[in-house]
């Protein structure tokens, strides 16, 4: 009964076939599952990826529209500069519209994110284009509110001297109108470095210094904007002030 | 004798092979598997998101305040009037202020990663 060799080696083949016939089929059966789930997921990600990239379009093509309404409406700005702001929101505006179209027409994931990444890189809209129109539409009021309180110094002057002619004391008075000039001045200073600063940045397409450089500039107008904002308050307190004192001179 | 260890040699390699093969065969299924799963993971996790801070409403400016020095009027209500106007454009100066900084805040809406 002892098996020879030859009869030892064919019922190992056969036994290696039989398992092999056996685990195979549920193989490629799972291999087929899996790229048919691999299929079906990858077509959730990009319609989910489309998804999100037709919000973030809506939601900075909504917020563009509403500030170039606020630019319109600015009162100190020059036509060119208006212009220039103007033209820089239009163009980011088409840019998105564009992008939009070839996100929703994508069908590869890898062309899909880069698309939809670049909503962001290539547009800035909420790094640099809509910090730059606010930056620009904060300069203006304020300087609107510092050519109305030179007016308003003017008029403070001619009652201070009035004053004094009556041979009223008006040292507090005239340190008053001296130190509201002074931070009127300072006010108009800042609100124009930050209006210079940023009103002809544009996005940095991927340069790194230019994208540095244009974060630095923003910075900087932003801190302009908050220092012409504190004088104005303080100017004000001084021009408040100064007519209380009239007022209590008979 | 030896053609008998040979033969039991052969036969030890042979089902040692069969069970490599079945071995490899489940390990790639299981591995399959695992990456199907965590497709399925990455798919139906949450992306980032930012919601950007919406804008506060601007503050309406009044008329400008007369400036014709043929006309000044520096009395006590002129002045009153002045500071009323004044203080009306300051506080659109600080709306559109607080709006630079609520976009500032929004910056970071371009620096997340999209995947």
């Amino acid at each position: 009964m002892k098996l020879n060799i030859r009869q030892k080696v064919t019922t190992s083949f056969l036994i290696s076939l039989l398992i092999t016939a056996t685990v195979s089929p549920a193989f490629a059966q799972s291999v087929t599952s899996t790229t048919l789930k691999n299929a079906a997921n990858q077509q959730a990600r990009i319609e989910k990826l489309i998804a999100r990239g037709d919000t973030e379009v809506a939601k900075r093509l909504a917020d563009l529209t509403a500030v170039i309404a606020k630019i319109n409406a600015l009162v100190k700005l020059s036509d060119s500069q208006k212009n220039t702001i103007t033209v820089s929101l239009q163009n980011n505006i088409a840019s998105l519209t564009a992008v939009k179209a070839k996100i929703d027409a994508d069908t590869d994931l890898v062309t899909l994110r880069s698309d939809v990444m670049s909503i962001l890189t290539a547009n800035r809209t909420y790094l640099l284009i809509l910090p730059q129109a606010h930056i620009v539409a904060a300069s203006d009021r304020i300087q609107d509110v510092v050519d109305a309180m030179s007016v308003l110094t003017t008029k403070l002057q001619a009652r201070i001297t009035q004053a004094q002619a009556a041979g009223k004391d008006i040292t507090a008075l005239q340190a008053n109108l001296t130190d509201m000039q002074t931070k009127l001045s300072d006010a108009q200073t800042q609100s124009q470095s930050a209006l210079n600063l940023v009103i002809s940045l544009v996005p940095d397409a991927g340069d790194k210094a230019v994208l540095t450089s244009n974060n630095q500039a923003i910075k900087t107008a932003h801190s302009d904007i908050k220092a012409a904002n504190a004088d104005i308050k303080a100017a004000f307190t001084d021009a408040r002030s100064i007519v209380a004192s009239l007022k209590a001179m008979k | 004798m030896q053609k008998n260890t040979s033969g039991n040699a052969s036969t030890g390699l042979l089902i040692a092979l069969v069970i490599a093969l079945v071995a490899v065969g489940f390990g790639a299924y299981t591995l399959l598997n695992q990456s199907n799963k965590s497709t399925d993971m990455a798919v139906n996790s949450p992306p980032p998101t930012f919601t950007p801070i919406p804008m506060p409403t601007d503050v309406t400016q009044p008329t400008s305040v007369p400036n014709n020095p043929a006309s000044v009027d520096t009395s006590n209500t002129a002045l009153d009037q002045d500071l009323q106007q004044i203080s009306t454009k300051i506080n659109a100066a600080a709306s559109a202020s607080g709006q630079v900084d609520t976009s500032i805040q929004n910056q970071s809406a371009d620096t997340v990663t999209i995947q």
